[in-house]
């Protein structure tokens, strides 16, 4: 396999093995294990699923063994099976991204995401969705669009802002205008 | 000669201004979301649902046509002058053409891989035309037990054998499998997972779930690798943007193998362009080290003709399954699916007896959508390439600008926002840890069919599992799963017994 290919969104060759980067020297138990977070995701998804099954209301005729519940029960017992395989497999061979080891396989400083960003990022969404009715399209998008480019490390504020605003306010014109897409008005309605 | 007679109906329905304008569009979008990192069709499909639903139908499925091959078209010109593949089907395509592109030689690249995606596409909705309503015909004979051979095939398939990894693979596709389970149970009436929220009552969008997972959570992700170590670079494209004769004769045995990979793939169920693409790669590498000076590792033509032509051929022939099955078996053929829907047409085994004209309009148009994109490609592909010249916080402050609008606009349900961001953050996760985001969409396209053709097939034969295995397509189809099962073990064993892949 080529060495230059980056691992991108985790996609490799099918039937390549994976390729496992493990710092050479001691490390703590977590580095390279934090993917042990999608096996809680899983344990959490079947407790759900577990949790939906006994608040169904089945009608009484239709409630057999190949009923509505039969597939839930199927997936939430294979949520926790996967879980335990997925953890076996992190503890075994921890992974810790290609980018966070130098080249003589040293864990480099720092971590291995930028929380900051990702927080500012996956805030503006959230302030999408909260501000949308009370405020409108046109202000909601554009400071989603603002608070995206500030996550993503632009420091032009103000024309940032600006541009968020007129990317907004032409898609309100296309969609509202010209399309008829029902978008709320905000405080201009 | 009577499906010719149809075809040409339909290409009378479609050389209108209006349709070819639209037809242009959809080209124009597919390839700007195809050179786009990590989007692709499917998403592009996503988004522009709620938007046409105030088109007419025929201009509306005309443009997704344009869509539909775009984004395949547009994909490899990120992976041959950047290294860094659009889409998980640009990869295979990836290793000799961002070769090619280091020696200067990425128009050749470029040319070749615009080539190849029009003689796979082309080829196989040839293909398409022929043998579409005989798979209709032959679906008419499919019952619960075939189809839940079928979706059975798929997850194996998609999980197993396409994820490097089986375990990651199998948990993506259950949270797929969940996912699709909120709502109301299509057979009893019940309520699943709602809790009684009547938002939730149809169940979650899968233009939700598609825009969340795909773009929000690539935006939080590379929100995420700011700052940190990333060598993305573009090698500029200059010179002549078509081949030579030698160039040309020398990529055609390549295009038409992969071309013949591909086919296949579209109508088996396994979630998309990976697999094929590879075995075209796999195979021209294999060819090029019997001969007298291999080429492979340095920029070799036929490794980006094959894997491109192979993408596109499954991309072509998926349309046959959709249209004749009326099985989705990648994400963009979902959306279609779901395009259709939207129009109250149901893609299946009935559809060109109740819909003729739609479909073959839709195939005509797909015939036009694919000369539009070479013409757009194959001298303009410099041009695109500066799309990614674009900042990447506007890139994406304007890819998540769109998300929000597609999810709001699809149903104005507040609850669609909030699993927006759930499933953004969700899909980050997913991406950080190397679980791969395909068979997610699968398991929430295919789940439904799987769980109501069980349940049928059980509730007809009072819980006989042999109901299962009972006919001889269904023997077929297990056959084949295990089959490919075998394969991909026999191979992963021999792949870590070797250093060479």
């Amino acid at each position: 396999m080529s060495e230059e290919v980056k691992e991108e969104g985790g996609v490799r060759p099918p039937g390549a093995p994976p390729a496992h980067h493990e710092p050479t020297e001691e490390h703590g138990f977590w580095v390279g294990r934090s993917g042990l977070v999608m096996c809680g995701i899983l344990v959490a998804i079947g407790i759900f699923v577990i949790m939906g099954i006994y608040d169904m209301d089945v009608p009484p005729d239709a409630d057999t063994l190949f009923g509505p519940k039969a597939f839930p029960w199927i997936a939430a017992v294979a949520c926790f099976i996967v879980a335990a395989f997925l953890a076996l497999d992190i503890v075994r061979h921890p992974d810790v991204p290609e980018s966070m080891l130098d080249e003589n396989g040293h864990l480099l400083p720092g971590t291995a995401s930028n929380w900051t960003s990702t927080a500012i990022t996956t805030g503006s969404f959230i302030l999408f969705a909260v501000l949308l009715v009370p405020v409108g399209w046109i202000i909601s998008a554009a400071i989603a669009f603002w608070g995206i480019t500030v996550g993503l490390g632009s420091k032009k504020y103000v024309f940032n802002l600006m541009i968020g605003i007129a990317v907004s306010s032409i898609m309100q014109l296309v969609f509202g205008g010209l399309l008829g897409l029902n978008l709320p008005p905000g405080i201009f309605g | 000669m009577e499906n010719l007679a149809s075809l040409m109906g339909g290409f009378a329905d479609v050389l209108t201004f209006k349709a070819l304008l639209f037809v242009v569009i959809g080209a124009v979008i597919g390839t700007a979301v195809g050179v786009l990192p990590g989007m692709g069709s499917a998403m592009a499909v996503a988004l522009l649902l709620p938007i046409t639903f105030t088109l007419d139908p025929l201009s509306a499925l005309v443009m997704f046509a344009g869509i539909y091959f775009g984004g395949l078209f547009g994909d490899s010109i990120a992976g041959i002058l950047m290294n860094t593949p659009g889409n998980s089907t640009a990869i295979a395509g990836t290793f000799e053409g961002h070769k090619m592109a280091k020696n200067g030689r990425a128009p050749q690249a470029l040319a070749t891989s615009a080539m190849g995606a029009f003689i796979g596409g082309t080829v196989a909705t040839i293909l398409v035309v022929f043998f579409a309503p005989s798979l209709a015909e032959l679906g008419t004979k499919f019952g619960p037990g075939e189809y839940f051979a079928l979706t059975i095939f798929a997850f194996c398939a998609i999980a197993a054998v396409v994820s490097d990894s089986a375990v990651r693979g199998l948990a993506a596709l259950l949270i797929g499998l969940v996912l699709a389970m909120v709502g109301t149970d299509q057979v009893s009436g019940a309520q699943r997972f709602t809790f009684g929220n009547l938002a939730l009552f149809d169940g979650i969008s899968i233009v939700v779930i598609t825009v969340a997972m795909l773009a929000v959570g690539e935006v939080i992700f590379v929100a995420s690798k700011v700052g940190r170590p990333d060598d993305r670079s573009l090698v500029p494209s200059e010179g002549r943007p078509y081949l030579t004769k030698a160039e040309f004769m020398e990529a055609l045995p390549a295009w038409l193998r992969g071309t013949a990979f591909g086919v296949p793939f579209g109508v088996i169920p396994a979630g998309g362009a990976e697999v094929p693409t590879f075995l075209a790669y796999g195979t021209e590498r294999r060819l090029d080290r019997r001969s007298k000076n291999p080429k492979f590792g340095t920029g070799a033509i036929r490794g980006v003709a094959a894997p491109e032509a192979a993408g596109n051929a499954t991309s072509g022939t998926a349309m046959g399954a959709l249209l004749g099955l009326g099985l989705p078996t990648s994400a963009t053929a979902a959306m279609l699916l779901a395009a259709f829907q939207q129009y109250g047409m149901q893609p299946g085994p009935l559809i060109f007896t109740r819909n003729p004209d739609m479909v073959w309009a839709l195939l005509a148009s797909l015939f036009i959508g694919l000369v539009v994109l070479l013409i757009l490609n194959l001298p303009f592909a410099p041009l695109w390439a500066k799309l990614l010249k674009i900042p990447k916080e506007y890139l994406y402050a304007a890819i998540g600008m769109f998300s929000c609008f597609g999810v709001y606009a699809a149903s104005a349900a507040m609850v669609d926002l909030a699993f927006m961001v759930g499933l953004g953050l969700l899909a980050f996760a997913m991406r950080r840890f190397d679980v791969p985001l395909a068979p997610v969409l699968i398991g929430v396209i295919l789940g439904p069919l799987a769980e109501s053709s069980l349940r049928d097939a059980m509730n007809n034969s009072e819980n006989d599992p042999l109901t299962l295995v009972s006919s001889p397509i269904t023997i077929v189809l297990y056959a084949l799963l295990a089959f490919a099962i075998a394969f991909t073990v026999v191979n992963k064993v021999r792949a870590s017994n070797s250093e060479d892949f």
